[in-house]
């Protein structure tokens, strides 16, 4: 299911270029999913997903920790993680923040291969700025 | 139990993580042992500092790396 998800929705792209392996990939991708779109989850699923992905908690551990069984936490990351696949495969944010990221990436090395004017300095300032 | 983690830094949508020691009873306090290293994932390419001395003695003496750290350690051997 996930798998599906996954392909239809530019996440490889992003993850592609990210360059990772399999294992990080998932990880990171979670975690900007998370960053760019976790408010829209509730409040159990943002506390899970949360721990499981930004503080590296196995779902075991997470079960315990919420007297809770592990089959209910992974249902609810799960909940969540398709929650948020379903929100970038329509807004599509993380992927062009990643793509505008690189291109600014690029833009700033040319730029600082130029020789020095005066708008040199206020240029390389404006890219930071986008990078935000 | 000991454990090896990754610990999520960074600002938002700028993830930066730090690899920690940490007792697995203690997952949410944020207390650790020690840091072995730290990933950057959004550097072209990514940036991965590791101490492989210290993470080769952390597991010899038992700690679990988790399943993140264990590809962690594997991308930075490669």
């Amino acid at each position: 299911m996930l798998t599906n998800i996954r392909s239809e929705t530019g996440v490889e792209y992003v993850t592609q270029a990210m360059g990772e392996s399999e294992n990080l990939d998932n990880t990171i991708m979670r975690t900007m999913l998370f960053d760019f779109y976790g408010d829209l989850l509730t409040e159990k699923q943002r506390e899970y997903y949360d721990l499981h992905f930004n503080s590296d908690l196995s779902l075991q551990e997470i079960a315990e920790q919420s007297g809770v069984s592990r089959q209910a936490v992974w249902d609810i990351i799960r909940r969540a993680e398709q929650s948020l696949f379903e929100i970038e495969e329509k807004t599509g944010l993380v992927s062009r923040a990643v793509r505008r990221r690189k291109s600014l990436e690029e833009l700033e090395k040319m730029i600082s291969l130029l020789p020095e004017d005066e708008n040199k300095a206020e240029i390389l300032r404006i890219i930071e700025e986008l990078n935000d | 139990m000991v454990k090896i983690r990754l610990r999520r830094m960074g600002a938002k949508k700028s993830p930066y993580y730090r690899v920690v020691v940490a007792d697995s009873h203690f997952p949410r306090d944020g207390r650790f042992i020690e840091e072995i290293g730290t990933y950057n994932p959004l550097a072209t390419p990514s940036e991965i500092n590791i101490d492989m001395e210290r993470a080769k003695y952390w597991i010899a003496n038992g700690a679990q790396p988790t399943d993140t750290v264990k590809a962690l350690l594997k991308k930075a051997e490669a």
